[in-house]
């Protein structure tokens, strides 16, 4: 089956890969001394008393779980088979560039039950307030309880066309579309709760017409962060389906995109971890609907 | 005429393949194949240990092979598809050998295993890995229903029976045998 190896070919291609290893970009580091302030207002907040708002969420799972997004914002994980992917792929850019506030937010929430963003304030009904905390079989989710609150509030309030139909929240609605994030609404909600000046590129059903993608998303990396709004049924491809739908259904951020050997290699973080993988150019295009950048980095 | 004999055997095959006499999958899958599986597990784990990893196909023939290597901050993803020799060139940088991924490769093709993994699962807040092993479900090629995963869940850790019956029945896993479990879902990763 895999039983063709020939020497020197490999060997060669062996050193190019490690030079490429070697030489690989890292990925965006925090300010630390605004991880710090963010740290000291866990800190300062923490208590073993259980929320009057939130009555099914543990504190002690309540902190931790902050303490390790602002810590290692690496792991934040939306959990499977969750909708929450648009809301995580932006949580994970605010613990990057402003954890001090992330954690404001979060505490605000936790405390009050309501937040005040850039433009509006954020709310939370008795229906969400009630299971935030009680998400089940969904990986490590299901102890991350402020991961729970937060992505369900910002389900709650920012709504696109694709919430239209379930605008109120029932047990089991993080996996439906009562969750689900267009790019519209993506965007919308990153210039809310940023307050930056945030640039799109692309739309729900066709991506950018004429733009070569990966020059765009390589220039723009330098100076900005970008996300990508993509089909994670093209990224994870597979045949098992008859007919996989060419609609975008998934937000990651990109870390690094590079060219060797006539492939695109692409490194971004999504569920919890960096994923590396190389593609096709053209598989590239065909996966990518839009590109979102901000010159924060 | 010609047109009717090919409308006419087109319609039988939408029709064979929309109604079909197959036995589901059910605890008995795993009974009846049980040797096979639990060497399969047995080897899984061992190169596990060498080098996080899972492994399965990505098309229904079980030509083309996704591979996902885990570091503790890094998951690398390769698919045959895009360039064989270059996937498992690159894999000789891990722990795993060719003949490593050979075997394994061969033993869930003979099994018509689709994905072996490893996921975490919460019970109680208590975390507990499980080895999944997906299957191709009774429903999985009719044309109208979505796809159908028949999955094999082997539970790491052995925590008090009744307590983890009843939550993991919950989630909509059936007990079949001593920390093993099966359960039918549209994801097979």
């Amino acid at each position: 089956m895999f039983s063709y190896f020939p020497g020197n070919v490999y060997i060669r291609i062996l050193f190019i890969l490690l030079l490429t290893l070697a030489a690989e970009a890292q990925p965006p580091a925090q300010n630390p001394e605004a991880k710090q302030r963010a740290l000291q207002r866990i800190d300062r907040a923490q208590s073993s008393r259980k929320s009057e708002y939130w009555p099914n969420m543990n504190p002690v799972l309540f902190y931790r779980n902050l303490r390790n997004n602002v810590d290692s914002p690496l792991y934040l994980n939306q959990g499977k088979p969750t909708y929450f992917c648009g809301y995580a792929a932006l949580t994970h850019f605010m613990l990057l560039y402003d954890p001090e506030d992330y954690v404001a937010r979060m505490i605000d929430l936790y405390t009050t039950g309501t937040t005040q963003v850039t433009d509006k304030t954020l709310n939370s009904s008795e229906r969400i307030r009630k299971a935030a905390g009680t998400l089940y079989n969904k990986g490590v989710m299901d102890i991350n309880h402020a991961d729970q609150m937060w992505f369900m509030v910002l389900s709650e309030n920012y709504k696109g066309y694709l919430n239209l139909r379930d605008k109120a929240f029932d047990p089991g609605d993080e996996n439906t579309f009562w969750a689900a994030t267009n790019f519209r609404k993506f965007n919308r909600m990153l210039r809310s709760l940023t307050g930056l000046e945030v640039h799109a590129r692309g739309a729900d059903l066709v991506g950018p017409v004429f733009l070569n993608y990966y020059r765009f998303c390589h220039t723009k990396n330098e100076e900005h962060t970008v996300l990508l709004y993509l089909n994670n049924k093209a990224l994870y491809p597979n045949k098992f389906f008859r007919f996989i739908l060419p609609t975008p259904t998934h937000f990651v951020v990109l870390y690094d995109i590079d060219r060797a050997d006539g492939y695109n290699m692409l490194d971004y973080w999504d569920y919890g971890l960096r994923t590396k993988m190389k593609l096709r150019k053209r598989k590239f295009r065909k996966l990518v609907y839009g590109i979102t950048y901000i010159k924060a980095k | 005429m010609k047109k009717v004999i090919v409308l006419f055997l087109l319609s039988g095959i939408l029709l064979s393949s929309c109604f079909s006499a197959k036995i589901r999958k059910s605890e008995d899958y795993y009974f009846e194949n049980r040797p096979a599986l639990e060497t399969l597990l047995k080897d899984y784990e061992a190169l596990y240990r060498k080098q996080p990893f899972a492994i399965g196909f990505s098309d229904k023939r079980f030509s083309y092979y996704t591979i996902i290597m885990y570091t503790d901050s890094v998951r690398y993803l390769y698919n045959t598809h895009m360039n064989r020799k270059l996937v498992f060139d690159e894999m000789r940088q891990s722990s795993l050998t060719v003949e490593d991924l050979t075997g394994i490769a061969r033993q869930i093709k003979d099994l018509k295993c689709l994905w072996i993994g490893k996921n975490e699962l919460y019970i109680d807040n208590r975390k507990t890995m499980a080895t999944n092993l997906s299957f191709k479900s009774q429903l999985f090629n009719r044309p109208f229903e979505e796809n159908k995963y028949y999955i094999l869940s082997f539970l790491e850790t052995r925590m008090s029976k009744a307590a983890t019956t009843r939550r993991l029945r919950k989630y909509g896993y059936h007990e079949v045998g001593r920390n093993v479990y099966f359960t039918i879902s549209n994801r097979f990763r």
